[in-house]
C-alpha cells in the first residue's frame, strides 16, 4: 500500500476518532456516551484490520473479530444497566 | 494484479469518510436518537465497506475479513435498538422540536 | 422426536459458523480434520443444550425457494443501506440540518421472531429511521425526517420491500 494513501487514511480515521471523543467526554446523558462509545469501537475494529495488513498477519484478524463481539456484548450490558434490569 | 488494489483503496477510502461523516453527525445532531441514527448506520457501512477492500488488497483473507463484517453488519442494529430503549426508559427525553411521540402514548 | 428438525438446523448453523471461523489459507488438511471434528462435536453439545430456544426454526429453511428469497432480500438490503448512508451523509454535512424528527408507529404480519429480527435489522440500516421497541405486531420506529404520522401510510414507506421478501423466506 502506498505510504501517502496511509497517511491519509490514517488523518482521517483520526480526525474521526477525535469528533468521536468530543462527544464521549461531553455528552450530556449516559446514553450519549455509550452511543459515542459505540461508533469508536467500530472505528477501532476497522483500525486493528489495518495494522493486521500492515503487519501482514492473517492471526491478527482473530483479534479484529473478537473486539468486534466483545463491543457487542459491552453496548447490550451497558443497555441492560441503563434500563434497570442488571 | 495491480487495479485490483487500486479498487480496494478507493473502498478503504469510502470507509473511511464514512467513519468521518457518522462522528460528525454524532457531534452536530441535536439528541440521543438522532446521534444514534447517524452513527449507527454510517459506521456500519464504513466497516463493510473498509474490511472489503482490505480483501482486494490481500486476496487470500476475504472470507474471513466478510465473517467480520457480517457479524459487525448483524450486531450493530441490535446493539442500537437495545440503547435506543434503554435511553428511553431511563428518561432521556426526545428532541423539543420532534413532532410526535407514539411510543409515549402506547406507555400510558 | 419433537424438535429434532430445530436440532439439525442449529447443528448445521453452527458448523457452519465454526467453518467460517477456523478458515485460514495456510491450513494443512490434517490439522483440518482435527478442527473440523472438535468443532463439530461442540456444536452437536451445544445444540443439544439450546435447540429448544429455538421452536420455530427447522430444517425446511433449507429449502431452495426461501434461500433465493433471503439472497434477493440481502441485495435490496445493501442497496438500501448505501441509499441511507448517502442520505445521512447529506444530511450530517448540509448546514441548515433539515431534520423533522419523532417516534411513528407501524405494524407489520409477520410473526416468527426471526422474522422481526431481520425486519428491525434493515429498518435501522434504511434511510433515516431506526426500529426502538416491538410490542407484539406493532414496532416503534424512531425517523428522522417524517413524511406520515398514520400507522398504514408510514408502514408502506418504512417497510418498502423488505417485508413482502421476509414473507417469502418464512411462508
Amino acid at each position: 500500500m502506498n505510504i501517502y494513501f496511509f497517511y491519509l487514511i490514517i488523518s482521517i480515521l483520526s480526525l474521526a476518532i477525535a469528533l468521536g471523543t468530543y462527544r464521549l467526554l461531553k455528552g450530556p446523558t449516559a446514553s450519549d456516551r455509550a452511543v459515542a462509545l459505540d461508533a469508536l469501537t467500530n472505528i477501532t475494529t476497522a483500525l486493528l484490520v489495518l495494522i493486521a495488513l500492515l503487519s501482514s498477519r492473517f492471526i491478527y484478524l482473530d483479534v479484529a473479530l473478537v473486539y468486534a463481539i466483545l463491543a457487542f456484548i459491552g453496548v447490550v450490558a451497558i443497555a441492560r444497566y441503563l434500563e434497570g434490569g442488571l | 494484479m495491480i487495479w485490483l488494489e487500486y479498487i480496494g483503496m478507493i473502498f478503504i477510502l469510502i470507509g473511511s469518510l464514512f467513519f468521518l461523516f457518522g462522528t460528525i453527525g454524532l457531534v452536530r445532531m441535536p439528541d440521543v436518537y438522532n446521534r444514534m441514527q447517524a452513527s449507527t448506520k454510517t459506521t456500519t457501512l464504513g466497516v463493510l465497506s473498509f474490511l472489503f477492500g482490505i480483501g482486494l488488497i490481500e486476496l487470500s483473507w476475504m472470507i474471513k475479513l466478510l465473517i467480520i463484517a457480517l457479524f459487525v453488519v448483524l450486531t450493530a442494529p441490535v446493539g442500537a435498538s437495545a440503547l435506543a430503549r434503554a435511553s428511553y426508559n431511563a428518561g432521556v427525553k426526545l428532541w423539543e422540536k420532534s413532532i410526535i411521540d407514539k411510543y409515549k402514548e402506547r406507555k400510558k | 422426536m419433537e424438535g429434532g428438525s430445530s436440532f439439525v438446523y442449529v447443528t448445521i448453523i453452527l458448523t457452519l459458523i465454526w467453518l467460517g471461523l477456523i478458515y485460514n489459507p495456510n491450513l494443512s488438511a490434517g490439522m483440518f480434520v482435527e478442527e473440523f471434528f472438535a468443532g463439530f462435536v461442540i456444536a452437536l453439545g451445544t445444540s443439544f443444550l439450546t435447540y429448544k430456544k429455538f421452536k420455530g426454526l427447522g430444517i425446511k429453511y433449507f429449502n431452495p425457494r426461501r434461500i433465493a428469497y433471503f439472497i434477493v432480500f440481502l441485495i435490496v438490503f445493501l442497496k438500501e443501506m448505501v441509499k441511507a448512508n448517502l442520505h445521512m451523509a447529506r444530511i450530517v454535512l448540509s448546514p441548515s440540518l433539515p431534520i423533522n424528527p419523532g417516534i411513528v408507529e407501524i405494524e407489520t404480519k409477520l410473526r416468527q421472531p426471526s422474522a422481526k429480527l431481520f425486519l428491525g435489522n434493515a429498518i435501522t440500516l434504511t434511510p433515516g429511521t431506526m426500529t426502538i421497541d416491538y410490542d407484539d405486531n406493532r414496532a416503534y420506529i424512531h425517523w428522522v425526517d417524517i413524511k406520515s404520522t398514520e400507522i398504514k401510510k408510514a408502514g408502506d414507506i418504512i417497510k418498502g420491500k423488505f417485508e413482502k421478501l421476509l414473507r417469502g423466506v418464512y411462508s
